[in-house]
C-alpha cells in the first residue's frame, strides 16, 4: 500500500470518527441553536449553483479517489469523467466565491461572534465562523487543484515537476475532501438534523 | 662469452613463452587471459587447421584455418561459443525476451514460418519442420556467425528428432566440416573483410572453408557439393582436389611474416558495419523512403557504436539491454545499460549521463505515459502511419545480396511498426511497445486443437504437380511474385487428405483454412494463425522526432491517429482474397470508443486550458485579495488591542 493510500484511508476515517464524536458530544446542542437562529436562505439560482458545484465535487472525489484507494492510476473512462466534472466544479466554485466572498465578508475578527458581543449568534452574518473558514479553505484548495493540473498541461515542467504537481494535486484533493466533509457536517447541523 | 650466454638464455625464454602460447589449445589447458589494456592487440597468429596441423602457404594440401584452434590458443573457444549468438540450440539457456526468429520461406508452398531453437511462444522448433542442423545451416547459415547448429552433431537430441528413423537428411558433415565460430565476422577491422563470401561458401557446403573465405588471407576455389560423401579433404593434394572440383585453398604468402604467422586485422569492439550485415532493416512498399532518405540510429549518429551499449565479456553473453534482462540474468548491473539506465540512472551505483547520454526532461508529458508506454514506443522505429508498413530484414530477406530475387515484394512479409501491449519483464506491468510482426503461413495437420506444421518439402512431395509456379496474371508481373492461389490451396489440401495423417489445413492470413467438400474452403480463427511479433528498439529517432514532443499530444490523441487506429494487414504469400486488417488498438488491448472520446477532448483542449487558467487565475485573485483584507483586519485589531491595553 502506498503512502497516499494509507494517508487517505486514515484521514478519511479519522475525519469521520472526529465528526461522529463531535456530534455525540455537542451535536444536539448546536442543532437546537441552529433551529432558533434567524436564517437568510439562498436564492433559487444560488441553490442551483451550489447543488451543481457539490455534485461535481462528488463526481471528482469518486472518480479521483476510487482508483487511488485501489492503488491504480486514474485513466480511461474515469479520467474522462473526472476531466469533464472539473470545469463544472471550478466554474461553480469561482462564481460562489465571488458571490459569497463579497456578500459574506470574512470578518473573522470583527464579527459579533468573534468579539463575543451579547446576543451574537453563530449565524448572525449568515455564515458561522466554521463555515467561513471552510469557505476560504475550499477557495484556496480549489485554486491549488485547478492550477496544478493546468500547469501540468503546458510545456513548462519536466518529469520531476509533473510528479510534484501531481503530488500537490492529490494531497490538496484529500484536504478538499476533508473540508467538504466538515462542510457537509455543519450544513447538516444547521438544518437541525440532530433534532 | 657473456653475450653468447645471455643470447642463449633469451632465446630459451622466448621458446618457452611461444611454446606455452602454442600449447594453450591442447586439451585441458586454459588459454592465457586477455590483456587488460584498452589498446588494440596486434594479432600475429600461427594458423592451425581442424586437425591441429600448422598451416603455411606452401602446405599441400592447403587447409583452411580453424578458428577453434587458431584463435582458441588465446581465447577460450568453448567460453566464446557459449555466447548469445551461438547458444540458441542449448536447451539450458534461458530464451529471454522474444526476438526476431528465423523465417522459413518457401514461395512454392506459400510458406513463411517463424522458427527458432529458442522456445519463444509462437515460433516453431526447427525439428518440427524437418530442419536438421544440416538443413538449418544450409538455409540460414548465411546470417549466422558460425557455431550453434553449425557444430551440432547428428547425435544431438535437437537434431535427431528432426529426422525420422531410417530417413536420411543428406547431412555431409564429414565432407563439409563443421561451421565454426567465425571470430572475424564481428572482430575484423579489415575493410576488405567480405561477409558475402560466407554465404557463398555455405551455399557450396564449404563450411570448414567459410571463415577463410571471408578474409583476405587467401582464396577458396571449388565446392564440396561436387564431391561424393566419401571425400576426405585431408587426404587429397591440392592438384587432386582441383581436378575433382573440391575446395582448394591458396594463401597469400605476403600476409604471413617470416615466422609463418598470419596477420589478422582484429579489433576488440566491432564496428557497426559488422553488425549491420545481420541486423539491417529496410522499409519497402508504398511510401517507403529510399535508403538515402533515412537516418541512422541517433546513437550511431552521435558517435556511439553498437558495442558501446551491447556489451559482453569473453563469454559473449551480449547484453540485449531490454528492461528486465538484469532480473532475468541475475545481474543487477545490466540495468545500467537499458534506456533508463543510461538516460535516467538505473541499476546499482548507476548515475545518468553514461556515455554522455542526455537526461530527458519530458516537458509537459504526464507521468502516466511512462507507466503505459515503453521508451521505444515514442522514440524508436519508424513513425506510425495509417497503415503499418512492410520491412525487410537482413536475416529474413538477405538484403545484403544483389539479385532480381530480392524485390520489394519478396516474402516473408513483416509489418512494422505494430504497437503491441507487452509485459515489462522488470516488474511485470503491461506497457505498449513497437513491434515487428509476421503472420505465419504454412501447411499443417489439425488434430484436436493443435496444428502440427508440415515441412515444405513434404508438401511438395505430395502436391508437386499442383504447386507449379504459374505465370503471373496481368499487372502482377512487375512485382515478380506469384502468390499461391486459392485453387492451388484447395487441390493441395485434397492431395494431402488422400494420404495418411490427420486433417490437412493451410494456415494463413490469420485463419486456418480447411476443406469443406470438394470445391470449398472454410476459414476459422485458430491460435496457430495468430501473428508472431517481437519488440523493436532501433532505429532510435532524435528527441524532436519522438511522439508527443513539444506538446504534440495529437500525435497519438487524435481521432484517426495511426498510433491507435493504424491498420495492420495480415499479409501472407498466398492469394486468400483481401487480407484481413486489424487496428493497432486490437494489439494494444484498448477500447476504441474510449480512445475516440478521449481524442475528441483534445480538439477542445486549447479552449479548455484557456478557460480553466482564467478560472484558476480569478480564483487566486479572490483568495489573495481577501487574504490581504483579512491581514489588514488582523492588524487593525492588534493595533486597537494594544491601544486599549
Amino acid at each position: 500500500m502506498t503512502t497516499f493510500q494509507t494517508i487517505t484511508i486514515l484521514a478519511g476515517g479519522g475525519a469521520a470518527a472526529v465528526l461522529s464524536l463531535h456530534f455525540l458530544v455537542a451535536g444536539r446542542r448546536l442543532c437546537r441553536e441552529a433551529k432558533a437562529a434567524p436564517r437568510r436562505p439562498l436564492g433559487r439560482w444560488q441553490r442551483l449553483l451550489y447543488a451543481a458545484t457539490i455534485l461535481s465535487l462528488l463526481v471528482l472525489v469518486f472518480t479521483g479517489f476510487w482508483p487511488a484507494v485501489r492503488g491504480e492510476p486514474l485513466r480511461g473512462w474515469l479520467l474522462m469523467i473526472h476531466n469533464s466534472a472539473a470545469p463544472a466544479f471550478a466554474i461553480g466554485l469561482l462564481v460562489l466565491a465571488f458571490l459569497w466572498a463579497e456578500r459574506r465578508p470574512a470578518r473573522l475578527v470583527e464579527s459579533p461572534v468573534a468579539t463575543g458581543a451579547p446576543g451574537a449568534t453563530a449565524s448572525a452574518t449568515g455564515f458561522g465562523r466554521g463555515q467561513r473558514l471552510i469557505f476560504w479553505a475550499a477557495a484556496l484548495l480549489a485554486t491549488v487543484l485547478v492550477l496544478t493540473m493546468m500547469f501540468s498541461m503546458v510545456q513548462i515542467f519536466g518529469t520531476p515537476g509533473q510528479e510534484l504537481l501531481f503530488e500537490i494535486h492529490r494531497y490538496s484533493a484529500l484536504a478538499m475532501v476533508l473540508v467538504a466533509m466538515v462542510h457537509g457536517y455543519l450544513v447538516a447541523l444547521a438544518r437541525g438534523l440532530g433534532r | 662469452m657473456r653475450n653468447v650466454i645471455a643470447t642463449a638464455a633469451l632465446a630459451a625464454l622466448g621458446l618457452l613463452l611461444s611454446a606455452s602460447t602454442a600449447g594453450a589449445a591442447e586439451e585441458g589447458q586454459q588459454p592465457p587471459g586477455e590483456p587488460a589494456s584498452r589498446s588494440t592487440h596486434v594479432h600475429h597468429v600461427v594458423l592451425q587447421d581442424t586437425e591441429g596441423n600448422k598451416i603455411t602457404p606452401s602446405s599441400d594440401p592447403t587447409m583452411p584455418f580453424s578458428t577453434r584452434l587458431s584463435c582458441g590458443k588465446c581465447h577460450d573457444y568453448k567460453t566464446v561459443g557459449s555466447g548469445w549468438h551461438f547458444n540458441a540450440p542449448d536447451p539450458n539457456v534461458a530464451p529471454g525476451r522474444p526476438a526476431q526468429p528465423w523465417i522459413l520461406v518457401n514461395r512454392r508452398t506459400g510458406t513463411q514460418l517463424p522458427v527458432s531453437y529458442r522456445p519463444w511462444p509462437g515460433t516453431y522448433r526447427p525439428a518440427d519442420v524437418g530442419l536438421t542442423p544440416w538443413k538449418f545451416v544450409l538455409t540460414f547459415g548465411r546470417h549466422m556467425p558460425g557455431g550453434g547448429p553449425g557444430e551440432m552433431t547428428d547425435d544431438d537430441p535437437q537434431s535427431a528428432s528432426a529426422v525420422s528413423p531410417g530417413e536420411a537428411d543428406g547431412s555431409r558433415w564429414l565432407v563439409s566440416g563443421k561451421l565454426e565460430v567465425n571470430c572475424q565476422a564481428c572482430h575484423s577491422g579489415d575493410p576488405a573483410h567480405d561477409q558475402v563470401q560466407w554465404l557463398l561458401a555455405i551455399s557450396e557446403q564449404n563450411f570448414m572453408w567459410a571463415p577463410l573465405a571471408t578474409t583476405t588471407l587467401g582464396s577458396v576455389r571449388g565446392s564440396v557439393r561436387r564431391v561424393p560423401d566419401t571425400y576426405d579433404p585431408f587426404m587429397e593434394s591440392n592438384q587432386q582436389a582441383a581436378s575433382k572440383g573440391a575446395p582448394v585453398v591458396t594463401y597469400d604468402a605476403a600476409k604471413f611474416d617470416a615466422d609463418g604467422r598470419a596477420y589478422f586485422n582484429t579489433v576488440h569492439k566491432p564496428a557497426p558495419a559488422r553488425c549491420y550485415f545481420c541486423h539491417t532493416n529496410h522499409r519497402v512498399g508504398p511510401g517507403a523512403p529510399e535508403k538515402w532518405e533515412t537516418d541512422e540510429d541517433v546513437h550511431l549518429a552521435a558517435g556511439l557504436t553498437c558495442a558501446d551499449c551491447h556489451r559482453n565479456g569473453l563469454d559473449h553473453q551480449i547484453t540485449r539491454n531490454y528492461e528486465g534482462e538484469a532480473e532475468a540474468r541475475g545481474k543487477p548491473e545490466l540495468a545500467a545499460l537499458t534506456c533508463r539506465g543510461c538516460h535516467l540512472g538505473d541499476g546499482p551505483e548507476a548515475s545518468s549521463g553514461r556515455l554522455g547520454a542526455p537526461r530527458p526532461r519530458h516537458v509537459g508529458i504526464p507521468t502516466l505515459h511512462f507507466e503505459k508506454l515503453s521508451c521505444t514506443a515514442c522514440h524508436s522505429g519508424p513513425a506510425p502511419r495509417d497503415r503499418a508498413g512492410r520491412v525487410q530484414t537482413s536475416r529474413a530477406h538477405a538484403i545484403e545480396f544483389h539479385g532480381e530475387h530480392r524485390g520489394d515484394d519478396a516474402p516473408p512479409y513483416i509489418a512494422e511498426p505494430v504497437f503491441v501491449k507487452q509485459v515489462n519483464a522488470r516488474d511485470g506491468h503491461e506497457e505498449i511497445a513497437p513491434h515487428r510482426m509476421i503472420w505465419p503461413a504454412f501447411w499443417g495437420r489439425l488434430k484436436g486443437d493443435a496444428v502440427t506444421p508440415l515441412s515444405p518439402d513434404a508438401v511438395i512431395n505430395v502436391a508437386e504437380k499442383i504447386l507449379v509456379t504459374k505465370p503471373a496474371p496481368e499487372g502482377e508481373a512487375a512485382k515478380g511474385i506469384t502468390l499461391l492461389s486459392r485453387e492451388q490451396i484447395l487441390e493441395t489440401l485434397k492431395a494431402l487428405a488422400a494420404g495418411t495423417g490427420a486433417e490437412p489445413v493451410y494456415v494463413g492470413g490469420g485463419k486456418v483454412h480447411r476443406l469443406a467438400g470438394d470445391t470449398q474452403l472454410t476459414s476459422a480463427d485458430h491460435p496457430a494463425a495468430r501473428p508472431y511479433s517481437w519488440p523493436i528498439a532501433h532505429d532510435v529517432r532524435p528527441a524532436t522526432q519522438a511522439l508527443g514532443y513539444g506538446g504534440r499530444c495529437t500525435d497519438c490523441h487524435a481521432r484517426k491517429s495511426p498510433f491507435f487506429f493504424g491498420e495492420v494487414a495480415a499479409d501472407v504469400p498466398a492469394d486468400l482474397g483481401k487480407p484481413e486488417t486489424l487496428a493497432m488498438h486490437h494489439f494494444e488491448k484498448l477500447d476504441p470508443t474510449a480512445l475516440t472520446v478521449w481524442a475528441l477532448t483534445f480538439e477542445f483542449r486549447p479552449v479548455f486550458k484557456a478557460m480553466l487558467f482564467t478560472v484558476g487565475g480569478l480564483m487566486a485573485a479572490i483568495v489573495i485579495l481577501y487574504a490581504f483584507r483579512a491581514l489588514a483586519a488582523i492588524l487593525r485589531w492588534a493595533g486597537a488591542r494594544s491601544a486599549r491595553g
